[in-house]
C-alpha cells in the first residue's frame, strides 16, 4: 500500500459547523475556529473592556431579567498590526464560536448593485445559520466611510458606495449576532455607523510588558539573553506589534541562513542592525530609537549582549509528527 | 495432423444413454441453481421487509467469502480511498470518517469534555433547563483545575452557550488571578528584571536591587 505520509494532507481544521457557516457564506468572508486563535498581547485598558465585554455576553440571561441586553458590537481602532483581529478571535474562542472574517475583497464587486448585494447575503447567510458566531469586519473603512455628496457629477463608484453603507448601516442595525469591526482610520467612518458600535475599543501600541512579550515570543525558539530582550523593549518604544515581529523574524532567518546569504550574524549589533536597515515603520508614526538613531542604538545593543551571541536555541518539542515533514 | 477422436454416438446406443445422463444432471443443476437464485432473493426481499439494506448485506456476504489475498486487497484500497478522502476533505457523513476527521483536526492536547455523556452540540439548549447548581460549580471547578493544570483559558470543553462554559472560564481566570488575556509567562520577563518602581519596594531579598550597568 502507498505510504499515508507521502500524502501531503490538507489542512482539516473545519468542524461540521464551521463547514456549513462556510458553505453558507459562499466566499463571502472566511471562517476561523475557535481553537486556532492565538494569545493576544495587549495592553491592560483593552483587556478590561474585553473582559468586561464576554462577562455581559456570557450573563446574557441574567441582564435580560433586568430588561437590558448585552452590548453586541464593538469598533476596535488602531495603529495597524495591533492584534484587533487577534483580539476578536480571542473573543470568539472564549465564547466558543466560530469567527466569520470580512474583508474588503469578499464585499466589494465590480457590478453595479454587486457589493450592496454581498453587504446583504452575508448578514443574511450569519442570520440563516442560527447558531453563535462572530462577524468580524476587517478594515470597515473599505466599506464605511462617510457618506459623499453626490449632486455633482461624480460617477457611479461614489453612488455605489454610498449605497454600500446604506445597506451596511441598515443590516448593523437589525443584526442579531455579534460584530466586531477593526479599522486603523476611525477618523474617516461614517458617523452614523459609528454610532452603532456599543463599544469603541482603541487598541493602542504596546507597552513596554507587551513589547518585550513579543520580542520573546518571535525570537522563539532562540533564548535571546533578557538583558538584551530589556534593551531591544527600550529601543523599540513606538513599535506595532507587527514591526516587532518582523525585526525577530529576521534575525532569526539571518541566524540561520547568515552565513549561505553572506549576511552572518557574527554579533548582535550587526543582526538587528541588518534588520533594522531592512524594516521601517511608517513614516506617519513617531519612529523608535532603534530606526530613529539606529547607530547609538547598536551601541547599546552591543552592551547588553555582553558578548553572549549568537543565542542558544531551545530544543525542538517531540511533536510526533516526523513523517509527516 | 490427427484430430482427437470425438465419441460419435448412435442411436439408441451405450454412448447416447451416457450423453443423457449428463444433460438430465445438467438440467437438474440448472434447475437447482435457478431455485437457489430464488431462495436467495425471497430472503433478501425477507430482509428487506424487515428493515435492513440489501445492498449492504450484498456486500457483507461478498467479504465474507473472499479469500486471504481478497480480503487484504481491499482493505488496502479502502485505507488509501480514506486517505484521499481525507485530503479532499469529504471524511464528513460516516461514524468512522467523522471520528477521523476529529481526530486528524484536533490537537494532542484537546480532550473530550468532561461529564458531556456524548451529547455533542446539544447542552447548551436542551440542558440549560436541567443543568443545577451544583453542575455549574463543578464546571467552575473544571476550570480552576485546567488552570492548575496548565491548560489554556480558550481550552474550554464545553461547547458555546452552555452555561458550564461561562462557569468553566470563570474558574480558569479566578484560579489564574487575571482576565485569561494575561502574557503568557513564559514570555514574561522575570520579576528581578522588571524596572524597580519606586512606591514597591520589596525588603530583605537579595539580588532584587537592579544590577544592570555593572558589567
Amino acid at each position: 500500500m502507498r505510504k499515508v505520509r507521502s500524502i501531503s494532507p490538507t489542512p482539516l481544521h473545519l468542524s461540521k459547523e464551521t463547514e456549513e457557516l462556510r458553505r453558507a457564506l459562499r466566499g463571502r468572508g472566511e471562517v476561523l475556529e475557535p481553537h486556532e486563535a492565538e494569545e493576544p498581547i495587549l495592553a491592560s485598558v483593552v483587556r478590561g473592556a474585553m473582559f468586561g465585554w464576554l462577562a455581559e455576553l456570557n450573563a446574557r440571561e441574567e441582564l435580560s431579567a433586568v430588561g437590558i441586553k448585552p452590548r453586541a458590537s464593538a469598533l476596535l481602532s488602531g495603529p495597524p498590526g495591533c492584534g484587533k483581529t487577534t483580539l476578536a478571535h480571542h473573543l470568539a474562542a472564549r465564547l466558543g464560536v466560530p469567527m466569520v472574517n470580512v474583508g474588503a475583497e469578499h464585499i466589494i464587486d465590480s457590478a453595479h448593485g454587486g457589493s450592496e448585494k454581498n453587504v446583504a447575503h452575508l448578514f443574511n447567510a450569519i442570520e440563516d445559520f442560527g447558531k453563535p458566531c462572530i462577524l468580524f469586519l476587517d478594515e470597515i473603512d473599505s466599506i464605511g466611510g462617510k457618506r459623499k455628496d453626490t449632486s455633482g457629477d461624480l460617477g457611479g463608484a461614489v453612488t455605489a458606495g454610498n449605497s454600500t453603507l446604506t445597506v451596511l448601516l441598515r443590516k448593523v442595525e437589525s443584526f442579531n449576532g455579534i460584530l466586531v469591526a477593526a479599522t486603523n482610520r476611525a477618523d474617516t467612518l461614517d458617523q452614523a455607523l459609528w454610532r452603532r458600535f456599543g463599544m469603541q475599543i482603541e487598541v493602542a501600541l504596546p507597552d513596554d510588558d507587551a513589547r518585550w512579550a513579543i520580542l520573546k515570543r518571535y525570537g522563539e525558539p532562540f533564548l535571546f539573553d533578557e538583558d538584551l530582550l530589556d534593551c531591544l523593549t527600550e529601543l523599540t518604544d513606538g513599535a506595532a506589534p507587527s514591526l516587532l515581529r518582523q525585526l525577530m523574524e529576521g534575525v532569526k532567518r539571518l541566524l540561520v541562513l547568515g552565513e549561505r546569504i553572506r549576511q552572518p550574524a557574527t554579533s548582535a549589533a550587526a543582526a538587528f542592525g541588518a534588520i533594522a536597515a531592512q524594516t521601517k515603520p511608517h513614516p506617519d508614526y513617531e519612529s523608535p530609537l532603534l530606526w530613529s538613531q539606529t547607530g547609538k542604538a547598536l551601541e547599546e545593543i552591543t552592551r547588553a549582549a555582553k558578548g553572549q551571541w549568537p543565542p542558544a536555541r531551545k530544543e525542538a518539542p517531540e511533536t510526533g509528527n516526523k513523517d509527516a515533514a | 495432423m490427427a484430430r482427437k477422436k470425438q465419441a460419435q454416438p448412435g442411436h439408441n446406443s451405450a454412448a447416447a444413454d451416457e450423453l443423457r445422463v449428463y444433460i438430465e444432471r445438467i438440467e437438474r443443476l440448472e434447475s437447482d441453481k435457478t431455485e437457489i437464485a430464488q431462495d436467495i432473493k425471497d430472503a433478501k426481499a425477507e430482509a428487506k421487509s424487515r428493515g435492513f439494506d440489501v445492498k449492504a448485506i450484498e456486500k457483507i456476504v461478498k467479504e465474507r467469502s473472499e479469500t486471504e489475498e481478497q480480503r487484504r486487497r481491499r482493505k488496502e484500497t479502502e485505507d488509501l480511498t480514506d486517505v484521499y478522502r481525507a485530503a479532499l476533505g469529504m471524511l464528513d457523513g460516516t461514524p468512522l470518517g467523522d471520528s477521523a476527521r476529529e481526530r486528524l483536526s484536533k490537537r494532542p492536547e484537546d480532550k473530550p469534555a468532561p461529564e458531556d455523556s456524548g451529547q455533542g452540540e446539544e447542552p447548551a439548549t436542551n440542558q440549560r433547563a436541567t443543568l443545577t447548581a451544583e453542575d455549574i460549580a463543578s464546571a467552575k471547578d473544571a476550570g480552576r483545575q485546567a488552570c492548575r493544570d496548565g491548560k489554556r483559558v480558550i481550552d474550554n470543553p464545553y461547547t458555546a452557550g452552555d452555561p458550564r462554559r461561562a462557569a468553566w472560564d470563570e474558574g480558569w481566570c479566578f484560579e489564574a488571578g487575571s482576565d485569561g488575556m494575561d502574557i503568557p509567562s513564559a514570555w514574561r520577563r522575570s520579576e528581578k528584571k522588571k524596572p524597580a518602581k519606586p512606591d514597591a519596594p520589596k525588603d530583605g531579598e537579595p539580588g532584587e536591587q537592579p544590577d544592570d550597568g555593572e558589567e
